[in-house]
């Protein structure tokens, strides 16, 4: 797509019109239409109330999945899946079926010299950003228009252009993955080994001391790409609940229950040559009677970025002088180490605090520069807690409780009113010039009951088992007879036939057997009933063709899955584990989502403006955005501006 | 061995707003003079990026090595003996094919370079002192950050004998506050205290041993300031690395008191460098064109 469309013609005055606008864009990941209006009702959101009565506040259709990699790329490009080519969280390479994060892909070198056990690279690698399309700030970049974009998801690697923009939802830690925390104990009852979102590794205290050791990012000049090791002391007071860790250069005092700042960490590549740094934070859970310390995930030192992580690439660094160490890490909050038991309610709830003071932190910054153009904020703590809180105030999730209630019943809503807060400062400096745009991605609503999509497909058949497969759960990679295998579900709303020319073991002919096996499929899915509370788990199921245009089609999962509330896709389901047991209760603290039938779960959309598109949509926003500086939308935007007819 | 005393007493745990400031404790003439006249030269780049500090500085210590060369030397002698040196050197080049006389020229080319080692030792000799008093005065402005106002830190105290430092408590002037309670760490017989430096100044708190007070001075500034991270007992190299710092009496059971100011890289555009390396590479190349222009035989 060519990134110069033609300005539509201005006269005069409307040139001059442009030359001074400016737009302000808040992308505030997973506001709910519903928990919007419930909250202003109650007056708690004075600011997005005033902003409802003066401007509009509408729903926004979402995507399709609505998954936020999705959702924020429809914004981005102005554009369906089809044309940026994100479908899901996860996608599958059909030559392997292997499953890979879809929005980014940091590659090795391409060429490298093997001596003993050292590798030298002969070529660079690189990051990969796996989205397509021009970013509607590219175009705005093209016709002169400077903007910063914060922290827009699935832009890691930030996509070229002389912008400032930051990467958001998508970039990993120093190890390479969204987010791999370090947990050390003493508790005998601690399991040493990995977890989903981290490693627990059991230590002992010997003489009030601690001696440990925190693993770095891949050291890639050495064969395997073994973890870089660094090893850490921890003096424990003999009988306060304090202690002193010394890791590297630094030396930190924490009571039991506190947070460091952050660390910066020099991790050694090639001795005396090459090195990395990463950041973290430490956090000493408990000291006595047994020890207990959380080290987050090592994010990307802003200072020195081992990764892309800006545009133009000085940015970060420009950031970090301004506003010292921040969370570069895509989803920061480590919602994976609540989950592994590792962070209580109210320890995640602190961490989460942090992440959201380092966005405000951030944009707060631009916004006191902020005069004409474009600046673009997205903030992720309604979505991450809105996953996280939702069964503090859910009576029928299974992991309510009224002790939680009463704990924590109020948190999202205090998340809410933060956002509101922040509105506050940003209606504070609006002028009649800038166009203030407020979109989510998605809404959100209960997660009480998953649903094992391949456990479905093996009682329907569409699944075969090898002879020699193991006890359940099964794999889809170890267990699966896929020469009688027709169909199977990977990632959180993704079905795919098993087609002959396309996966590497395909069964179904392309064509008229692809097509009726996909009708059948989808009746079968729509007609489930779920015995226990006599719903249909699944609401809608979409084929890709139907919902989607552009040059990515063909990369289309064949059917997206629409799950009914309060129904998601089954944990284990999503990386291709399955089980005899199709429907269950989710009992985890991930007890709101979003990723079910798109019609469930709108967006919210308020502005300064009018809002007159009848039915708005997560793709009008690029067009909108254009528009608002008198860009013509470029051809394959799919997308057309809210303010106009 | 009372070092200081306090009116407010001290309960051995978290002690905040001490509403006494020490006095600073007293230096040498000497060491007052050569700490006076650095701080004096770097007054007008107190709130500047230190790299400009350090590039000044740099110079002017480039500058005067080559003039401590050019009037501590016999300037004549060497060019002397150098035009010697290239003269055997073309000796050896004109008859590569005499054995005798390669021989002869190489052992006088030896024989010279010799001379002019000794003839460089004078001035080189009469640098050392100053300059080795240069760098602990620039390590000390240069290696750490002060705290800025809002930062933790670490006080240690360490302790000669096990066991001593159970009793030790520590008392804090306004603004400073503990943030923790103290951590002992009997094995390495330290006790660390977290501090939080609430506005800016110099600040004596004291570690209270026995009913002794043993202070140790916390520089709290954004600007440019001589930071002394230990106060130890005397030793030679003390005067070297810590010349403003007050030694602890011999007889004390404590080792050192530390404070852990955090390490300092210089930003030279995109590079970041210790501050040594930087010095060396500005004093050198100011000393290079110093030399030319002062027309300095080295």
């Amino acid at each position: 797509m060519s990134l110069t469309a033609p300005c539509v013609a201005l006269d005069g005055c409307s040139q001059r019109h442009a030359e001074n606008r400016s737009v302000l864009v808040l992308g505030i990941d997973g506001m709910d239409p519903d928990l919007l209006r419930q909250y202003m009702q109650k007056g708690h959101m004075p600011n997005f109330q005033r902003l409802a009565t003066s401007g509009s506040f509408r729903e926004l259709r979402t995507s399709i999945p609505p998954q936020s990699p999705v959702a924020w790329s429809n914004v981005i490009t102005g554009m369906n899946p089809g044309g940026h080519g994100l479908f899901d969280f996860i996608h599958r390479d059909p030559r392997t079926m292997l499953p890979y994060f879809s929005m980014a892909r940091v590659q090795g070198p391409s060429h490298s010299l093997r001596l003993s056990d050292w590798v030298i690279p002969l070529a660079g690698g690189k990051a990969i950003n796996l989205r397509h399309g021009a970013a509607f700030w590219q175009i705005l970049d093209a016709h002169g228009v400077p903007s910063t974009v914060f922290h827009m998801p699935a832009n890691f690697p930030p996509v070229d252009c002389s912008s400032r923009t930051l990467a958001g939802m998508g970039t990993p830690d120093m190890a390479g993955t969204y987010g791999t925390f370090s947990f050390y104990t003493s508790d005998p009852a601690e399991q040493a080994g990995d977890v989903a979102g981290g490693h627990i590794y059991t230590v002992e205290v010997e003489n009030n001391r601690v001696a440990a050791t925190l693993f770095g990012p891949p050291d890639t000049f050495r064969e395997g790409a073994p973890q870089v090791p660094i090893s850490f002391t921890v003096w424990l007071d003999p009988s306060k609940p304090v202690a002193r860790i010394d890791l590297q250069d630094h030396q930190v005092i924490l009571q039991e229950g506190e947070w460091s700042h952050w660390l910066q960490l020099r991790f050694s590549l090639l001795p005396g040559l090459e090195s990395a740094t990463g950041i973290c934070k430490i956090y000493l859970k408990q000291a006595r009677p047994s020890f207990k310390l959380y080290i987050s995930p090592i994010n990307i030192d802003p200072s020195q970025p081992a990764l892309p992580l800006s545009t133009p690439s000085s940015y970060v660094r420009d950031l970090w002088r301004r506003a010292g160490f921040f969370y570069t890490q895509g989803i920061a909050e480590d919602t994976q180490a609540r989950m592994d038991g590792v962070l209580s309610d109210g320890e995640f709830l602190e961490q989460s605090r942090m992440v959201m003071d380092d966005q405000f932190r951030l944009f707060d910054l631009e916004l006191a520069r902020f005069r004409s153009g474009l600046l673009f904020g997205y903030f992720s703590s309604v979505d991450q807690n809105s996953h996280m809180f939702w069964r503090t105030f859910d009576k029928n999730s299974p992991s309510y409780s009224p002790e939680l209630a009463a704990n924590y019943g109020d948190t999202l809503e205090g998340f809410y009113q933060q956002m509101d807060h922040m509105l506050g400062k940003v209606l504070a400096r609006l002028n009649d010039n800038t166009t203030l745009i407020i979109c989510s991605d998605h809404g959100f609503g209960p997660f009480e009951r998953s649903v094992d999509l391949d456990g479905w497909l093996l009682e329907n058949g569409y699944i075969a088992l090898r002879p020699n497969a193991g006890e359940q759960p099964w794999n889809l990679f170890e267990d699966v007879d896929w020469a009688n295998t027709r169909a199977y579900g990977l990632g959180l709303q993704a079905l795919y036939l098993n087609l002959m020319g396309r996966e590497r073991y395909g069964t179904v002919l392309p064509g008229a057997m692809a097509e009726a096996l996909k009708t059948e499929i989808c009746n079968k899915l729509l007609a489930m009933r779920d015995s226990e509370t006599g719903l249909a788990p699944i609401s809608r199921v979409d084929k890709a063709e139907d919902v989607y245009t552009g040059p990515y089609v063909s990369d289309a999962p064949d059917l997206i899955v629409g799950y009914n509330q309060p129904y998601r896709a089954g944990w284990d389901t999503v990386l291709g584990e399955f089980s005899s047991v199709v429907l269950k209760p989710n009992r985890r603290p991930w007890s709101g989502d979003h990723c079910i039938d798109h019609t469930l779960v709108p967006g919210v959309l308020l502005s300064n403006k009018r809002i007159v598109a009848r039915a708005p949509a997560l793709t009008d926003i690029a067009p909108t955005i254009l528009a608002e500086f008198g860009i013509a939308r470029p051809e394959d935007m799919v997308g057309r501006s809210v303010f106009k007819a | 061995m009372p070092e200081l005393s306090y009116t407010t007493a001290n309960d051995g745990s978290i002690v905040e707003g001490y509403p006494h400031r020490a006095h600073a404790p007293q230096r040498s003439a000497f060491l007052t003079l050569i700490s006076g006249a650095f701080d004096l030269f770097f007054r007008p780049f107190r709130a500047a990026n230190p790299a400009y500090a350090l590039v000044a500085i740099s110079f002017v210590v480039g500058v005067a090595a080559m003039l401590v060369f050019r009037y501590a030397s016999n300037q004549r002698a060497m060019r002397r003996i150098k035009n010697r040196i290239h003269a055997h050197i073309l000796e050896v080049r004109l008859f590569p094919d005499q054995l005798g006389v390669v021989s002869r020229a190489y052992a006088r080319v030896v024989r010279y370079t010799f001379l002019y080692l000794v003839y460089t030792l004078q001035p080189l000799l009469i640098l050392l002192l100053p300059m080795l008093i240069v760098l602990a005065q620039l390590n000390l402005r240069f290696s750490r950050l002060p705290l800025r106002p809002g930062d933790s830190f670490i006080l240690k105290a360490k302790f000669t004998h096990p066991g001593t430092d159970a009793a030790a408590s520590l008392r804090l002037p306004l603004g400073l506050a503990l943030t923790a309670p103290p951590l002992h760490i009997p094995i390495l017989r330290e006790v660390d205290w977290r501090i939080r430096a609430n506005t800016e100044g110099s600040f004596w708190p004291a570690v209270m041993v026995a009913g002794n007070a043993f202070t140790k001075r916390v520089v709290v500034s954004s600007d440019l300031a001589a930071l002394y991270v230990k106060r130890e007992r005397r030793s030679w190299l003390n005067w070297f690395s810590a010349p403003g710092e007050r030694t602890l009496p011999a007889a004390t059971p404590l080792r050192a008191i530390e404070v852990n100011y955090a390490r300092r890289a210089i930003h030279a555009g995109p590079f970041e460098i210790e501050w040594w390396v930087f010095f060396l590479i500005v004093a050198f190349a100011s000393g290079l064109v110093a030399k030319v222009i002062l027309r300095v035989e080295l």
